[in-house]
């Protein structure tokens, strides 16, 4: 009998420190009040669950509990959350992704092959990082959007607007000068036309291009700076303003939606933390991470051109979607006088006009009213500069004032020499030795490989729509073994005189997937 | 159901099932991504860099006696008799490469020296020289600088 005690009691005592042990790991829920929340029931008083908000340092900041009218998904559709749980994944693929890369001119775009071929997992980091850094930019433009059109920036949440827009400032940087790092020539020729809108500053633009850049041009000091600036700087600013930021929404609540704060309706239940809000979040985590994943493996591709060269300016070269608006401001016409550059006012001014407002808009919209019924004026200035945007980008596009000649442009669609085209999209063996011409070329007989009929007939295509009366003749000639080269001559009259154009290309057996 | 007894022991519910799973298909996850995250962080070795393999030629190139150094494998190979040795330069003491001498090497930094086989003939090292691995395919030599072993410890 006393044995057994004995043993009883040395049990009961393993039982009890692995208890204790347990509850200090949870931060002061013990494993009987785990398992009652795993269970569903109703926490006793005082409340156990809030003990890890108020003694553990990750967990004290979110709050302990939200009303229920803020966690409706379709009120802020959790955009904020989504870029916090992006900039972990970036945070996270960014680091990955150092271990293989050097910021030097002569390797950093030899790195991003062998990261894309020769590491392990490597084009998936990649590709996660960049597929994370435009959906970083969209979501943080959305979610702005949101609490404008919510008027969840007015009073008390003003100074929270503020730092907002820092951080919108912050995250363009972050992908602006990530944008430059893989050395290829849409970064180089992007962050080239971007910093050339510095030297159109008077007075001081020269020398804020050259801090910017550390030199006159793009080159290794640039490449350096940028690097720098991605992977030290910026993140240690992000993580003060988003530490700022996401204090003020715990500290003085996430803005009830309108009708609530207008105290129309009312709302007095409570989500708790832990474990509702905590599990809805965790799934998120897991939708969100498949969303990435599935788009990684099957339609998105981070994208390297060619090697970056500062002697050839490819033709298209666009800035990255984001600032396309900004592109398309300067193509407006220089309408002052040569006082000052037209790329001065479209590519300085006004941008900063626009993050002026931005700043100021709390203090410029003095209605304190957040219900969208009185706040009309302000709801179409909103819809208005959404729309002004999408011209505006549009407007960047190669499609509005940047056409090159028209032969040009269809050598570019056809058989381009810096990018993939038509051209490209045949396999290797519908790459039939031979010459074709959109005269003669006969479609429909079976005589020909598909992709090859489906290539001329196009071609003929926009030969008629683009250069009428023009012929152009394809010539494929194997080159050497596993090489093909492709020749497009194009010729046509105009003016009553005769025009031709050439431009040929060479497809290795590799290029291409079949 | 829920049988609460006064031990403490209930009887785990479907909820609460659900809970571990999840919990357990994240641990799962994790070690995955941890798996994932070593394999992306460990090197490769590429033939002709450090930790690869080396080409040194034919079997017929190397006379017996002969003492062929290799600066990017950091090896010595030595013909003795029909026998190929690849030493390993680093001195097993603290590191420092070892020099040719007219006796085998001898390590500048504390006075090692070695015989040309790698045997260890002073101190202050504690073994002999480290070897790596000698293939020899079709009449070519190779050197595996990836697979090391090392020397016999001697007392000298």
């Amino acid at each position: 009998m006393a044995e057994n005690k004995e043993t009883k009691s040395r049990r009961d005592k393993a039982r009890e420190w692995l208890n204790g042990y347990l509850t200090s790991v949870f931060a002061g829920l013990s494993p009987q009040d785990l398992r009652d929340m795993f269970r569903g029931k109703p926490p006793g008083r005082p409340n156990p669950r809030y003990k890890p908000h108020t003694t553990s340092f990750w967990l004290h900041m979110k709050p302990r509990w939200y009303p229920k009218s803020v966690t409706r998904f379709s009120y802020t559709f959790a955009l904020g959350w989504a870029s916090a749980f992006l900039a972990v994944v970036l945070g996270i693929s960014g680091i990955l992704l150092m271990l293989p890369y050097t910021p030097s001119v002569d390797k950093a775009y030899f790195d991003i092959l062998n990261i894309m071929s020769n590491v392990p997992f490597g084009k998936l980091m990649r590709d996660l990082h960049r597929l994370g850094a435009e959906l970083m930019v969209a979501i943080v433009m959305v979610h702005m959007l949101r609490v404008y059109f919510t008027g969840s920036y007015k009073q008390p949440r003003s100074f929270n607007w503020t730092v907002g827009v820092i951080l919108l400032l912050i995250t363009w940087l972050f992908s602006y000068s990530g944008y430059l790092l893989p050395w290829d020539q849409l970064a180089y020729w992007a962050v080239t036309i971007g910093t050339s809108m510095a030297d159109s500053v008077p007075v001081i633009g020269k020398n804020i291009q050259l801090l910017l850049l550390g030199a006159p041009a793009v080159g290794q000091p640039a490449l350096l700076r940028f690097y720098a600036l991605h992977v030290i700087i910026l993140p240690l600013a992000l993580i003060i303003f988003f530490g700022i930021h996401y204090y003020k929404v715990v500290r003085q609540k996430i803005s009830p939606p309108p009708s609530v704060a207008a105290g129309l309706r009312e709302d007095k239940e409570r989500v708790p933390f832990l474990p509702d809000v905590l599990v809805r979040e965790a799934l998120w985590v897991i939708l969100g991470l498949l969303f990435m994943l599935i788009s990684v493996v099957t339609f998105f591709e981070a994208p390297l051109e060619m090697h970056a060269d500062p002697n050839l300016t490819p033709l298209h070269s666009t800035a990255p979607w984001y600032f396309l608006w900004i592109q398309g401001l300067i193509k407006l016409p220089d309408i002052f006088g040569g006082l000052v550059e037209g790329k001065f006012i479209y590519g300085v001014v006004l941008p900063g006009l626009v993050f002026a407002l931005l700043f100021a808009l709390p203090y410029i919209d003095r209605n304190p009213s957040r219900l969208p019924q009185d706040r009309k004026l302000a709801i179409a200035i909103g819809i208005v500069a959404i729309i002004l945007f999408g011209v505006l980008t549009w407007m960047g596009t190669p499609a509005y004032k940047a056409q090159a000649s028209p032969q040009e442009e269809i050598a570019l669609e056809f058989v381009p020499t810096d990018r993939e085209g038509a051209i490209h999209e045949l396999s290797w063996d519908e790459l039939a030795e031979g010459t074709y011409d959109t005269e003669t070329f006969v479609s429909g007989a079976m005589m020909y490989p598909k992709g090859l009929e489906t290539f001329m007939v196009e071609l003929r295509e926009a030969i008629e729509k683009e250069l009428p009366g023009g012929v152009g003749t394809l010539t494929i000639t194997v080159w050497q073994k596993d090489l093909k080269r492709i020749d497009l001559d194009l010729r046509w009259t105009e003016g009553g005189e005769e025009h031709t154009f050439q431009q040929h290309t060479y497809i290795h057996r590799n290029m291409i997937s079949d | 159901m829920s049988e609460e007894t006064p031990a403490g022991a209930q009887k785990v519910t479907r909820r609460e099932f659900l809970w571990y799973a999840w919990a357990s298909s994240l641990a799962l996850f994790m070690a995955g991504s941890g798996g994932a995250t070593l394999a992306f962080a460990y090197p490769r070795f590429k033939e002709g860099e450090f930790g690869g393999k080396f080409y040194m030629g034919r079997v017929e190139d190397f006379e017996d006696g002969s003492v062929t150094p290799n600066r990017d494998g950091k090896f010595f190979l030595v013909r003795i008799g029909d026998e190929f040795k690849a030493l390993y330069q680093v001195c097993t003491h603290l590191g420092c490469l070892v020099r040719q001498t007219d006796e085998g090497y001898a390590c500048p930094c504390h006075g090692s020296k070695f015989a040309k086989d790698g045997r260890l003939v002073a101190s202050p090292a504690p073994r002999d020289l480290d070897e790596f691995a000698v293939e020899i395919i079709d009449g070519e030599v190779w050197v595996d600088t990836g697979a090391k072993t090392k020397g016999q410890n001697r007392n000298v």
